[in-house]
């Protein structure tokens, strides 16, 4: 019986050693790297800012951004607009990789993802749009 | 062609009623079909279907009525009637009995007039649809759900189609556009302001189609998800066939302003492979042009994403199955020169006919160019081509003043992904020059080198062996050499540099450091640049071995007591020692362990509170010593910026 009970914490422990692991990670991390990315997010945001607020560009639950509606975007400027969430999703991306890096754990990239996808729902102004759990576009 | 399911009809006084359960065809299916006449003379009609179902659209409780019908001769004539369709419409119609025809207008508000001939019987049957200013919104429920959807514009022109009991025949149609506006659901194929004509004559060959057709895109813009037009001006002529799912073009001819003119032959299988043959010819393309919309689009993620573009090109593209068999690319007079400045070409000539199985002999060259604002002079390449894989023999690029040779230069392409490698060297180059062309403080001496084996592969790059330069009369050896991702968003390097016997006189009166006299060693091992920041390293600096005068100018010990903060440097000046101009000097050193943003400082030797970077020796002399063992590394760099910087003058009080 003893035992029983011992390998069932054992098991619980074990379950939790994963996420005690990343609970770990120092998303704030900062190296020239992360620095250089942020800062070209930084700027580029102000060329987003208001095709967010349209509801043009949205925020996906995989922490990227995606055209929601090409409509709201002028035929003229769609290829800009475009290109502009390439680039951000290239960063973002290669934020991730090296906050991973950064912390020593390469392989947490995905976890770091997924936190950073919560952090920019929580983060973003009231009448974005961002997708949900299911992948359905969501109004802030 | 038409199936009578159940027909009855019934004459009562004053009354004739027929009606028919259900008539179907390939074009089109009606259910609960009813006519009524009554009225004097059987004037007033009233036929109604229960639901009409055309390609994809349906319309339920159709209702046609005529308070005035004539009856003449076996022709039936409304002038006056009126369709209900959801939308009650105007209607004008004359059926001919004997030879089964229909004429049937449409009149809606705003000059928009739909007309429908119809002929049927033996042989066969021709329908004919005529609009003036006809809203293309009204067609939008004839396409397909999920493709494109017309939104806004007109056309006018006309629709003809005859058949046979059981097949289409032929289709001719010949109209001009106004004002269009298509999209589809996710926005990223879409046209607005469109106008222009499109005519096209398709007809039934035994086994399948044959077609000509000719668009002509006046005015409007489209965006085709990346490539965008702004304006029209782009003109298709061509024939083919579609048979067995294969939509053949046998010959093309493509216009596109700002661009040029191409001829094109393809297939393109509707079952899913897309595009299977292709052929392309076309001669005295515009560069700007094609760059500007054709090619930037494509190059979003790369380093040729914002360029400037001239010249004349030449294409020719042959693809088969699937794949590219050959194309043959000339370039004339071709100019590219980056908006960020990191690089430019002028004067580019070349000629790559590419072959798939094929050896080929190709050429490219420039007249003159720029990388880093480094200027390159007249270059010419010949390459060797066998399918995916190139090599050159020697060449050579004039670098300002010198050249960098390339030795065997091969590139291959494996499973799509590219790989290279060359040697070389660099002949020498005046130090003047390039730290004149990198806006540098104008430094001394010859910059050469030898460049080992460098290879390039799953997109990182690595040096083979040690590269060798030779700089302020001294040797930098460079080892360990890698980059990962160089053309990522965060290129990291790695290195190990060593560099021997430098001369502090070249190197100090390059900078406003204050003059320094002897030579110094200096090793940075596991160096790590991270988006060409430093990360990581293990540096010092030492004096080099060996005897040659050692003397230090009051301005260099400032300069250096700087670096370790303001208190020391501000001792010095206070001091007696202010009054002597030069200093003797043992020994130089101090290392410097980058982690995490911070230095960790050392010297030559340990000193009380602190590290002895300069040790005094012979008349007069002078030690200088650093208190601060960690200093933040964006800190220090700042300090160095300050000593450096020309109007930075010693302050002595």
């Amino acid at each position: 019986m003893y035992s029983q009970i011992f390998r069932l914490w054992m098991l619980v422990a074990l379950l939790w050693v994963p996420f005690l692991a990343f609970a770990a990670a120092d998303l704030e991390i900062n190296t020239p790297a992360i620095g250089s990315l942020k800062m070209t997010m930084q700027q580029r945001h102000d060329q987003l800012a208001g095709h967010y607020a349209s509801g043009a560009v949205g925020l996906t639950r995989d922490g990227l951004i995606a055209m929601r509606d090409a409509a709201l975007v002028p035929l003229a400027q769609r290829q800009a607009v475009n290109g502009l969430v390439a680039a951000e999703n290239q960063d973002r991306r290669a934020l991730y990789r090296e906050i991973a890096r950064a912390n020593g754990h390469p392989e947490w990239e995905e976890e770091i993802r997924t936190t950073f996808a919560q952090r920019w729902v929580q983060k973003a102004a009231s009448g974005w749009w961002y997708q949900n759990q299911s992948g359905a576009w969501v109004r802030k | 062609m038409i199936l009578l399911a159940f027909f009855s009809s019934g004459v009562e006084a004053g009354q004739i009623t027929l009606s028919i359960d259900d008539i179907s065809s390939p074009a089109f299916h009606a259910k609960a079909i009813s006519a009524t006449l009554d009225g004097p003379d059987f004037s007033r009609l009233e036929a109604r279907i229960g639901e009409l179902s055309l390609r994809e659209r349906t319309w339920r409780k159709v209702r046609l009525t005529c308070v005035k019908t004539q009856w003449n001769n076996g022709e039936i004539r409304c002038d006056q009637g009126e369709l209900d369709l959801g939308e009650k419409l105007p209607v004008r119609f004359v059926y001919q009995q004997q030879s089964k025809t229909l004429a049937l207008t449409l009149d809606f508000p705003q000059g928009e007039t739909w007309q429908l001939g119809a002929q049927w019987g033996k042989p066969g049957w021709k329908v004919r649809v005529e609009a003036r200013n006809g809203q293309v919104m009204r067609l939008a429920g004839f396409l397909p759900q999920g493709g494109i959807r017309p939104t806004a514009g007109t056309w006018s022109g006309s629709i003809s189609l005859d058949g046979s009991r059981t097949e289409l025949g032929s289709v001719i149609a010949d109209a001009v556009f106004k004002d269009i506006a298509f999209a589809d659901a996710s926005g990223l194929h879409a046209g607005e302001k469109i106008g222009g004509g499109v005519r096209c004559d398709v007809s039934r060959r035994k086994d399948g189609w044959l077609w000509r057709g000719e668009v002509d895109w006046k005015s409007g813009e489209v965006f085709w998800q990346p490539v965008y037009f702004a304006d029209g001006g782009h003109r298709f002529v061509g024939q083919g066939s579609l048979e067995a799912g294969l939509l053949r073009v046998n010959q093309g001819n493509l216009r596109l302003a700002g661009v040029g003119e191409a001829q094109l032959s393809g297939a393109w299988d509707m079952a899913g492979r897309g595009l299977t043959d292709f052929d392309l010819k076309a001669a005295g393309l515009d560069l700007t042009g094609l760059y500007k919309v054709l090619i930037k689009p494509f190059l979003e993620k790369t380093a040729f994403a914002k360029l400037k573009s001239k010249g004349e090109a030449d294409l020719a593209w042959r693809y088969r199955d699937g794949v590219t068999t050959e194309f043959d690319l000339s370039l004339r007079a071709a100019e590219f020169i980056d908006e960020d400045q990191r690089f430019a070409l002028h004067g580019m000539n070349a000629r790559i006919p590419w072959s798939n199985t094929e050896e080929r002999q190709a050429e490219f060259g420039f007249q003159s160019g720029e990388v880093l604002h480094l200027a390159l002079g007249k270059t010419r390449v010949p390459l060797t081509m066998k399918g995916w894989q190139f090599s050159t023999s020697d060449f050579s690029i004039p670098l300002l003043d010198g050249r960098i040779n390339v030795d065997g230069f091969t590139a291959s392409r494996i499973d799509g992904v590219w790989q290279w490698h060359f040697s070389g060297g660099l002949a020498p180059v005046s130090m003047e020059r390039f730290s004149e062309a990198l806006k540098l403080p104008l430094m001394h001496g010859t910059l050469s080198g030898i460049i080992p084996v460098v290879s390039y592969a799953g997109g990182n790059l690595k040096v083979d062996g040690a590269l060798l330069f030779k700089v302020f009369d001294g040797t930098v050896v460079v080892k360990d050499l890698s980059l990962l991702e160089p053309f990522g968003r965060v290129p990291r390097l790695s290195a190990t540099l060593d560099m021997r016997n430098l001369d502090l006189d070249l190197l100090t009166s390059a900078f406003s450091f204050g003059n320094m006299q002897g030579r110094i060693d200096v090793a940075v091992a596991g160096l790590e640049l991270s988006s060409w920041r430093p990360v990581k390293f293990d540096a010092k600096v030492a004096s080099s071995p060996g005897n040659y005068p050692k003397k230090i100018s009051q301005k260099a010990v400032q300069s250096i007591s700087s670096l370790g903060g303001a208190g020391a440097a501000a001792a010095i000046q206070r001091s007696f020692l202010s009054f002597f101009e030069q200093f003797g000097y043992d020994r130089i050193g101090l290392s410097c362990v980058l982690r995490n943003g911070v230095c960790l400082m050392d010297g030559v030797e340990p000193a009380p509170h602190g590290y002895v970077i300069v040790k005094g020796g012979g008349i007069p002399a002078i030690s200088v010593i650093g208190y601060n063992r960690e200093v933040s590394w964006d800190e220090l760099l700042e300090r160095l910026k300050r000593v450096t910087q020309k109007n930075v003058k010693p302050v002595i009080q």
